[in-house]
């Protein structure tokens, strides 16, 4: 091993370190060690900038655009609403219709995104059905994980791996993932009504309140709905056929994202601009960066091979690694530097034999979307709603959300396994 | 609140105050197209800001709003309401 290895490995674990540690912010630091990457010498910038997927970063850029302008027009309210009134303000229905909700928007939208949307509504309807939001916030978070793993632009390990393994479609991973995802949504939805059978209870009367609402109200600009439809309708239609079309998904989300700028002026392109999350984005390009420092030195090869070495290089073991691995790791570090790092890993394990990799791409990506719901912090979307929580005086502590989320981790990870032995492996 | 008191004004909004659960619900309706935009324009006002459980507003048909306001906030509502010109008068009583 070179001294160049050595160093390239010193600045991926001390970033690694650092961004687990979260002292500082995790954009500064990956930043800051994919620059070391190419001031050191371990990359020129030329490599470096090769190394930055802008597949991934076009596709989250757009949806983001996209997904803002379409908030403004007061839709997700609406539907929030409509919901809960179709289910006559019954708690336990009204956790399923948010569970489902979060989960069907977390498939196709941001996890963050989504859970911003719904926590707002949910802390109204719970005070006026006078039954406390834990119940449904716990369930929205579980929910956000879990749903997002359903498509390929639902979590950010799924467009990271959709973006490098192009022989993956949009409609690939809604085959081979939700299946299993609808299993594990419904048994959490079970376990959740379970646990929290006797805080599901309201009045008469708070459901009366509920019934007397108007959703239509919360539509605040119809013009700007309908355009905002138009284009989202356009955009998951170009993620169906992006294949056969010849495009990558994130042509796909820009194409849709300025069609809706051109449609609704330039007074949203400030606005919408403003909503992307740039710390997001550039957290990417640092990670890109610094896992291409590793790739470029050998070192993910030499993972690789250790990997192989461990599992005798037989696809079963190695399946089960990657998913079971991919899961206790995302439940405590953020799971974007880690499919970061596994992506070249698995790569290399094709190069060096291991024949079919579509169950370990799957195992990845189940394991590093459904571990998020272990621990609070193994994803944005948990603290971010555990953060609003507690600043509406409903903490959501780390032991109380383990309590529940570790098991649910769990038992998705132990019905994956099943499912993928059975549909790939035999 | 009992120090407090207020005149509503009656050409743009009917307004019935009770308590609800310890905090103050209020049912607002609209009589004016106007009315209702400046009650929308409340709306989005308090759910930008930093605590959302403060004031929730709930929509109903014949342009009428719930809005439930805890205690602590009271006071930030009415004057709000007074801001916008749907309350005629504000005032406090039995202060030094």
């Amino acid at each position: 091993m070179g001294n160049e290895s050595l160093l390239a490995i010193g600045i991926f674990v001390l970033t690694y370190g650092l961004i687990i540690a979260e002292k500082i912010h995790r954009t500064i630091i990956a930043m800051i060690g994919g620059g070391l990457m190419i001031v050191l010498g371990i990359v020129s910038q030329h490599v470096a900038l090769a190394h930055i997927d802008f597949n991934t970063l076009g596709l989250l850029i757009g949806m983001m655009i996209i997904v803002s302008i379409t908030a403004e027009t007061g839709l997700f309210k609406f539907i929030a609403l409509w919901a809960a009134k179709k289910v006559g303000g019954r708690p336990v229905a009204l956790l399923v219709v948010f569970s489902l909700i979060t989960a069907l928007g977390s498939s196709f939208l941001d996890n963050v995104t989504t859970v911003l949307l719904m926590v707002p509504v949910t802390f109204s309807i719970s005070r006026a059905l006078k039954v406390s939001p834990i119940p449904f916030l716990i369930s929205e978070i579980l929910m956000s994980n879990i749903g997002g793993t359903a498509t390929m632009i639902g979590d950010p390990p799924n467009i990271m791996i959709g973006s490098a393994v192009k022989s993956l479609s949009f409609m690939d991973f809604i085959t081979n993932l939700a299946p299993v995802i609808i299993i594990i949504m419904v048994l959490t939805l079970l376990i959740l009504r379970f646990i929290y059978r006797k805080q599901l209870t309201t009045t008469d009367e708070a459901r009366e309140q509920i019934a007397a609402l108007d959703p239509s109200s919360e539509i605040v600009d119809r013009l700007l709905l309908i355009k905002s439809l138009a284009v989202l309708l356009l955009t998951i239609s170009g993620f169906f056929l992006h294949q056969a079309l010849g495009l990558e998904t994130a042509t796909v989300a820009l194409m849709g994202a300025f069609l809706l700028l051109l449609l609704s002026g330039e007074k949203q392109l400030e606005r919408a601009f403003h909503q992307v999350e740039w710390t997001t984005i550039f957290f990417f390009v640092g990670l890109f960066v610094l896992v291409g420092g590793l790739e470029e030195t050998g070192m993910i090869r030499l993972l690789a091979e250790q990997v192989i070495q461990l599992t005798g290089g037989n696809l079963a073991p190695a399946t089960f690694l990657i998913l079971w691995m991919s899961g206790f790791a995302s439940a405590f570090i953020d799971n974007i530097p880690f499919v970061a790092t596994m992506i070249p890993l698995i790569q290399d394990m094709g190069q060096m034999g291991v024949n079919d990799l579509e169950p370990i791409w799957w195992s990845l990506s189940l394991g590093a979307c459904l571990g998020g719901n272990g621990m609070l912090i193994g994803a944005s979307a948990n603290l971010i709603v555990a953060g609003l929580s507690g600043k509406e005086g409903y903490p959501i502590t780390f032991l109380r959300f383990m309590k529940i989320g570790l098991p649910v981790m769990i038992l998705s990870l132990v019905i994956s396994t099943v499912y993928i032995y059975f549909r790939y492996l035999t | 609140m009992k120090n407090l008191t207020y005149e509503v004004n009656k050409s743009q909004i009917y307004l019935k105050e009770q308590d609800d659960a310890g905090d103050c619900a209020f049912m607002i309706q609209a009589k004016t197209n106007d009315a209702l935009n400046r009650l929308r324009q409340m709306k989005i006002f308090f759910e930008s800001d930093k605590v959302s459980t403060d004031i929730l507003f709930y929509p109903q048909k014949d342009k009428v709003y719930q809005v439930i306001v805890r205690k602590e906030v009271y006071t930030a509502f009415i004057v709000h309401l007074f801001q916008l010109q749907l309350l005629k008068t504000v005032q406090w009583n039995g202060i030094a």
